[in-house]
């Protein structure tokens, strides 16, 4: 058999520089497309810039960001059809149907039951219910992020096929997968405020507009942890196993079945350091104890020492975390994906 | 007015061969093994799949892309279409282009017809807009009309690749860039399809098309690339840049020779069958204007009965185009019906096999006793368009042979 020889030498870079000057290649007034006989062809689309292709990333700044959201714009009906594949699949062989969304939250919320109670047994006093439902809160906090990062981690390499055939951004697959959680999460979330109101008397008040910009860092951590394990899977396939272990044991170190205070002065500080923790425990003050988040927490430990369990810092902390992680990892992954349909 | 749409300018990709590292848990002792080697030793993985390759394509412009496996087609594709990004080198494309590589691609099974559709046409970039108006064209071509609310995953192959290809087919890029999506399917529908992208050629829009069916890059393409091992060797129209691909993959393809080893105690043997040109030579390679003569060499071991020797041509994906025998002509059978050894030529008229490969098949037999012998495949050949077509003449090659048929005006 004659196998084909090739040629090692490496291609000389000076070759190819007199190819690209290193300027964004941005046309904005395409010639105009016309047939063989002269005239107008069919369906221009006027919205497609003329783009290339070249060997390095040529933008560079602002101008990457643009791009980046110019694309994912562009694309934003496949994102929804994505998301309704998703969901669609989700739900069409689940015998249950839409109730699959509520039995997450409701399992969580039962876990919490039952750890409160075992907690309340163990310390003599009672079970309080404002603790039951700002715990039900945390889960459900919780349980978006893991299940994002779960369906997140896999969606590339379980996209294989469109991966390496058709081009489109593929933030879309993380991004789709955070989108359909977000969906489930809402169900599931409208259904124990449903709970909460019935059985815990909770009721709506100002302080509930604090949950706005804290989901949104919520929904932006997971986007970031999404991204770079959907991305890190490409590349190594044992990540999904990490995934896993980082998905079972997290909830232990992150305060969802209890609140930092238990473990005292610096235990509950260093609680706080875990990026998720503000976030839960600002979601849980806000709907559920009604505070002002401006305001500090202050706590009685056991031994009459008096601690600070809550302060907007460690809020402005997550933030900065989440939307600079965010910031970075997407623009990490769109540097990468270009070299996904080589790995997967 | 000629201007070019697609721009490719010494585009080079380069890809890592052997060791890569699949786990976190791989990496480590393999970083360490790589400090360890010298530079020379790294360079080795790596291999050029395609190195400074330049071209250009007009507007209007049907472009085919030929070249044996390996040689590089895919993977100027997949750079053309974004999936990959070059090593070295840039493109450059004006206006909207699509790529199919593969229709089927974006199809989940749990989803019905009508679901699927909406989900590939947003994954081939339809704006949904589109995809509602084109609907039920959509479903038409497909013709999957009374399956639209069953999941996929219960349609039958060729229903699967019809839905794709209907989706695909509603497209209407500036530019399209189609790969083997014609390979699929039965012959009806590998009609079907290249009609529909005679119809995109027709309507003014750019096709760049990677196949290995010969005979629908010549009927398409006005240009063609040859590539051999990452780089363009031959560019121009088709019939001569297919002449020369054939000329390339057949000096290690099929033989124009074949000897058969029938049973010697037969009362009829054949032991040679080769494929020859007009003046006595071997070749496997024939221009439409010539015929091909086919040559048989055996023995007839007892006279005096009525032997036939027929040949099958089929074409490549097996289908039999015709069979001819000796025993055409009344009486012609006495050809063979002495003793001794023989040698028999068959003539396939000239401008009658239209481009493509052609099979042959070899039955000898005695009339109305039995089968001596029936092998299909036996040897290959391969027929070119040797004059360049012109639009009248595209209309005359269409089909797989082009027999003269006689035209009067009676009334």
């Amino acid at each position: 058999m004659n196998m084909p020889v090739y040629d090692e030498r490496p291609f000389d870079k000076s070759e190819t520089a007199v190819i690209h000057d290193g300027q964004k290649q941005l046309v904005h007034d395409p010639p105009e497309i016309r047939g063989p006989d002269g005239s107008p062809a069919q369906s221009v689309d006027r919205g497609d810039q003329v783009w290339t292709w070249s060997a390095d990333e040529h933008l560079t700044g602002f101008a990457v960001w643009r791009e980046m959201i110019w694309e994912i714009y562009s694309y934003r009906e496949l994102l929804g059809q994505l998301v309704l594949r998703d969901i669609r699949i989700r739900y069409k062989q689940a015998i249950m149907g839409f109730a699959w969304a509520l039995l997450m939250p409701l399992l969580i919320v039962a876990a919490g039951c039952l750890v409160k109670i075992a907690l309340a047994h163990a310390s003599g006093g009672n079970v309080d219910l404002p603790r039951v439902a700002g715990m039900s809160i945390k889960a459900l906090g919780w349980a978006f992020f893991a299940g994002s990062i779960g369906f997140a981690a896999n969606s590339l390499v379980s996209n294989m096929a469109l991966v390496t055939k058709v081009y489109f951004p593929r933030e879309l697959f993380p991004f789709s997968a955070v989108i359909t959680q977000w969906i489930d999460t809402c169900v599931g979330g409208g259904f124990l405020l449903v709970l909460l109101a019935f059985f815990a008397n909770i009721s709506i008040s100002v302080e509930w507009l604090w949950a706005v910009p804290v989901v949104l860092l919520l929904v932006a951590m997971t986007t970031t942890v999404a991204l770079l394990f959907s991305c890190a899977n490409v590349f190594f396939r044992d990540v999904k196993y990490i995934v896993q272990i980082v998905l079972t044991f997290g909830i232990f170190f992150t305060p969802v079945f209890y609140e930092p205070e238990l473990f005292g002065p610096h235990g509950s500080f260093i609680m706080m350091l875990n990026p998720l923790s503000p976030i839960l425990e600002a979601l849980r003050l806000a709907i559920i104890e009604k505070h002002n988040l401006l305001l500090p927490v202050i706590t009685e430990g056991h031994d009459g020492l008096r601690f600070t369990t809550w302060h907007i810092g460690f809020l402005i902390y997550s933030a900065v975390i989440s939307l600079g992680g965010f910031l970075w990892a997407w623009r990490y992954f769109h540097k990468m994906e270009f070299v996904f349909a080589e790995y997967v | 007015m000629v201007f070019p749409v697609v721009e490719v300018e010494h585009l080079g990709k380069k890809f890592r061969r052997g060791e890569s590292f699949d786990t976190l848990r791989d990496l480590i002792p393999g970083t360490l093994r790589r400090l360890r080697q010298s530079d020379s030793r790294r360079e080795d993985r790596w291999f050029w799949a395609l190195r400074d390759v330049s071209f250009s394509v007009n507007a209007g412009e049907v472009l085919g892309i030929v070249g044996a496996n390996g040689a590089g087609k895919s993977t100027v594709l997949k750079i053309l279409a974004r999936i990959l990004r070059p090593t070295t080198g840039r493109l450059m494309v004006r206006g909207r282009l699509r790529a199919l590589i593969e229709i089927a691609a974006g199809f989940h099974p749990d989803l019905t017809g009508r679901e699927n559709i909406y989900l590939n046409a947003a994954i081939l970039g339809m704006k949904m807009s589109e995809v509602r108006k084109r609907f039920d064209d959509i479903v038409e071509f497909a013709g999957i009309g009374p399956f639209l609310d069953t999941p996929v995953k219960r349609y039958s192959s060729g229903m699967f690749a019809r839905l794709g290809f209907a989706v695909a087919a509603h497209l209407e890029p500036d530019i399209l860039v189609v790969d083997e999506v014609l390979a699929v399917g039965d012959a009806a529908f590998q009609a079907k399809c290249l009609g529909k992208m005679r119809d995109v050629a027709g309507q003014g829009r750019t096709v760049i098309f990677v196949s290995h069916n010969m005979r629908a890059i010549q009927q398409l393409c006005h240009r063609v690339l040859l590539l051999e091992r990452g780089s363009i060797v031959r560019e121009g129209p088709p019939t001569e840049v297919v002449e020369a691909y054939l000329a390339r993959a057949l000096s290690h393809g099929a033989s124009g020779e074949c000897s058969l080893s029938m049973d010697p105690a037969m009362p009829i043997v054949v032991s040679r069958v080769r494929v020859l040109s007009e003046n006595g030579d071997i070749t496997t390679l024939f221009p439409r204007s010539e015929r091909v003569v086919l040559e048989i060499e055996g023995t007839v071991n007892e006279g005096g009965r009525r032997y036939i020797v027929a040949l099958d041509i089929r074409t490549i994906d097996g289908l039999l185009l015709f069979r001819t025998h000796s025993f055409e002509q009344p009486e012609s059978y006495r050809i063979l019906d002495k003793k001794g050894p023989f040698v028999l030529r068959c003539y396939i008229p000239s401008e009658f096999l239209s481009a493509g490969r052609y099979e042959v098949g070899i039955v000898v037999a005695e009339r109305g006793v039995c089968e001596f012998e029936n092998r299909h495949r036996i040897i290959a050949f391969d027929v070119f368009q040797d004059h360049p077509l012109r639009g009248s003449d595209i209309m005359t090659t269409v089909g797989l042979v082009t027999p003269h048929c006689d035209w009067e005006r009676i009334r």
